[in-house]
């Protein structure tokens, strides 16, 4: 056990040591081509616990309109302690009373001035770096917290809970695949020490990262992942591929999954598959209903409020774009940040029994089909990785019927983009399809700071 | 038998008084270009008609001019101008202090001329009642109405010299604030383009 081992993994047991070994010298494990670990330290399991308990304890009714007293109190906080904060929150306002009238945030805000967003008092020793997969907008980069990625794990359990699975995590057996199907992606195996140092693996399933051909079938066969978390797109490959699992729950996210997706992938995997709505900014935001009710709001310390273009709040049953206030990652707290999707909020009861809202009709993450020009499925994450390269703020990528390609891409204040290499770029997962590129210094600016980053006229075959 | 009582007329009348100072008190203090009054006899006039008493020449050598310099002029300007103030019939009924007549008319003034031109006077409402409550102050005295607190403390509201001291404690304050800001920025970037190249935290599901 080496003191770097330890620094990834602080609670690293030789139990754990033993259960990476087998992930990553299996002989048909993935060439991994990253190293990391949770960073959950033995002083941080008090917090965890505090949070999972409460997740459970803290739901309740909710209403439209000004955040939960816990959450305003946290804001009140951060208005002597973030200058971003501070810039947006004049003195002499009430939070409570004058709440509507405080401006909204957004993507742009954070993209350009992240440092603007952590507490003066905040101690950077645990700052870690996210960039966002550039999904919904251009790429950007979020200081974040590894308690608060840690969170994930307690939000995971109840989720999985909800929709009945309830597995049960050791060091001996492996927690969960992270799946994905991209040209290329950050792929390691790590320890969980909040879930008793189960194992863990992030992995690439297309047959490039892989020893030899079946080697993905025998992997998930012999680790038997308790359950696997992933993306639309990867999931439908992962049921091409007729890789063996018998997950207790498939936990989706990244952009919304079909029905008829989920359907083949419940039957298939005879598991409940989880629709799962997550942002890094924010982490995780809402979980599907099990009674199919839309999403309700997961975590406890976040509030919700749906607002129309012109900033207003819209009232429940409106349609608009969702913003967030709150959150756990002490780096990057968030007031009324617009997040770019789209829905509406029921607070009504809801027949499943979780008393927290509802998001409905949740749009804004679409799974994009992108083909090259010989036919080649093109992942958005891997143009969005091929284009944070680059000094632009902002993008809209459209792909046309005929296959013809636009960007319009807005670049970084004082930059100057190269034109010519990122046609390159693109052109290395895109082939020879028509490319336009042009840059527009006003994009984002019409309401929200965030451009719809991916478009697409192709149809998408299940 | 005459009783000790002391009126003390209200701050409106001082106001009155100073806003209707006679243009002689204005005039440009001796040594300076067409300089036409001596300030040194005009403090010698009053501190007699106050203290029967003619004050000793180091006293009095405050009152010339030490040098040409804009910042004397008005020393001495707004010196008149007190003058003026304690020409006033009430300071002839209540006893002033002499310590504190003196201490006002070397210190304080000279303190006050260093940052308010004495034309502030002709303008600005605070300053007349800055001078009022300073002249009134040597008696120990209040305006009608008034507490000798509370006079104190409107005295410290109007105070020029103390105004200052905060505008340049907070100015302090502010330009600090802003280094530390500047500083922790700086620091924040640092350690983000630092960690950028490191590696973050594994993460169980997508976003």
């Amino acid at each position: 056990m080496t003191p770097e081992m330890l620094q990834r993994t602080p609670m690293l047991t030789e139990d754990g040591v033993k259960m990476l070994e087998r992930l990553r010298e299996h002989p048909d494990a993935p060439r991994f081509n990253y190293i990391t670990g949770d960073r959950l330290r033995k002083d941080d399991l008090g917090a965890l616990d505090y949070f999972r308990q409460g997740l459970e304890t803290d739901r309740g009714a909710r209403s439209a309109g000004v955040p939960p007293p816990a959450i305003l109190q946290r804001v009140a906080s951060w208005r002597r302690r973030v200058p971003f904060v501070a810039s947006r929150v004049p003195d002499g306002l009430d939070l409570e009373r004058d709440w509507l009238s405080i401006p909204t945030s957004s993507r742009a805000d954070l993209a350009l001035e992240p440092w603007n967003f952590v507490p003066d008092d905040e101690p950077l020793e645990r700052l870690v770096i996210y960039r966002t997969a550039g999904t919904t907008g251009h790429p950007i980069t979020i200081p974040h917290h590894p308690m608060a990625i840690r969170c994930y794990e307690p939000m995971i359990e109840f989720a999985l809970a909800r929709h009945g699975a309830k597995p049960q995590f050791d060091a001996a057996g492996v927690a969960c695949f992270l799946v994905g199907a991209q040209i290329r992606t950050y792929t390691y195996a790590a320890i969980l020490s909040a879930w008793n140092g189960a194992g863990f693996a992030k992995l690439n399933i297309r047959q490039t990262e892989w020893p030899r051909e079946g080697s993905q079938a025998r992997y998930f066969a012999e680790m038997a992942p308790k359950f696997l978390s992933g993306d639309p797109i990867s999931f439908a490959e992962m049921m091409h591929l007729d890789l063996p699992a018998q997950p207790c729950a498939l936990l989706t996210t990244s952009v919304a999954m079909s029905p008829v997706l989920k359907k083949r992938l419940a039957e298939k995997y005879k598991a409940p598959v989880i629709d799962w709505y997550s942002m890094v900014e924010t982490g995780p935001i809402g979980y599907a209903c099990p009674q199919g009710f839309g999403y309700h709001l997961l975590p406890h310390d976040i509030h919700l409020e749906v607002l129309r273009a012109d900033g207003t709040q819209a009232p429940p049953g409106e349609r608009g774009e969702i913003a967030v206030t709150g959150g756990r990652n002490p780096f990057a707290p968030l007031l009324r940040y617009r997040t770019g999707d789209f829905g509406h909020v029921d607070y009504a009861p809801c027949p499943c029994g979780d008393p927290m809202p509802r998001l409905l009709e949740l749009e804004g993450r679409v799974p994009v089909l992108i083909r090259s020009s010989d036919g080649t499925p093109v992942s958005t994450v891997d143009l969005s990785r091929l284009l944070r390269e680059h000094p632009l703020l902002l993008h809209e990528f459209v792909q046309h019927a005929d296959r013809s390609c636009e960007l319009t891409a807005r670049a970084l204040p004082d930059a100057s983009p190269d034109t010519a290499k990122i046609e390159m770029d693109l052109r290395r997962v895109l082939g020879t399809v028509p490319l336009e590129i042009r840059f527009d210094a006003t994009l984002g600016d019409r309401q929200d700071g965030k451009a719809l980053a991916y478009r697409s006229e192709l149809m998408l075959e299940e | 038998m005459k009783t000790e009582i002391y009126f003390v007329p209200p701050l409106a009348e001082f106001l009155r008084w100073i806003a209707e100072m006679p243009a002689a008190f204005m005039l440009e203090p001796e040594g300076f270009p067409d300089g036409k009054v001596c300030v040194r006899a005009v403090v010698g006039d009053i501190h007699e008609t106050l203290f029967k008493a003619r004050p000793d020449d180091p006293f009095l050598q405050a009152f010339s001019a030490a040098t040409l310099s804009k910042v004397e002029r008005n020393r001495l300007r707004w010196v008149l101008a007190a003058c003026w103030v304690f020409w006033h019939p009430y300071f002839r009924e209540r006893p002033v202090d002499a310590d504190a007549f003196r201490k006002l008319l070397v210190l304080d003034l000279s303190d006050l001329a260093a940052i308010v031109p004495v034309e502030n006077l002709l303008n600005d409402q605070d300053r007349r009642e800055e001078l009022a409550r300073l002249a009134v102050a040597t008696t120990r005295g209040s305006f009608a109405g008034e507490t000798w607190e509370e006079f104190k403390d409107r005295l410290t509201q109007v105070d020029s010299i103390e105004s200052q001291r905060v505008i340049a404690q907070a100015t302090i304050k502010e330009k600090k604030a802003r280094e530390d800001r500047a500083r922790r920025e700086r620091e924040v970037r640092a350690e983000m383009a630092r960690k950028a190249a490191e590696e973050a935290a594994a993460k169980t599901s997508r976003e």
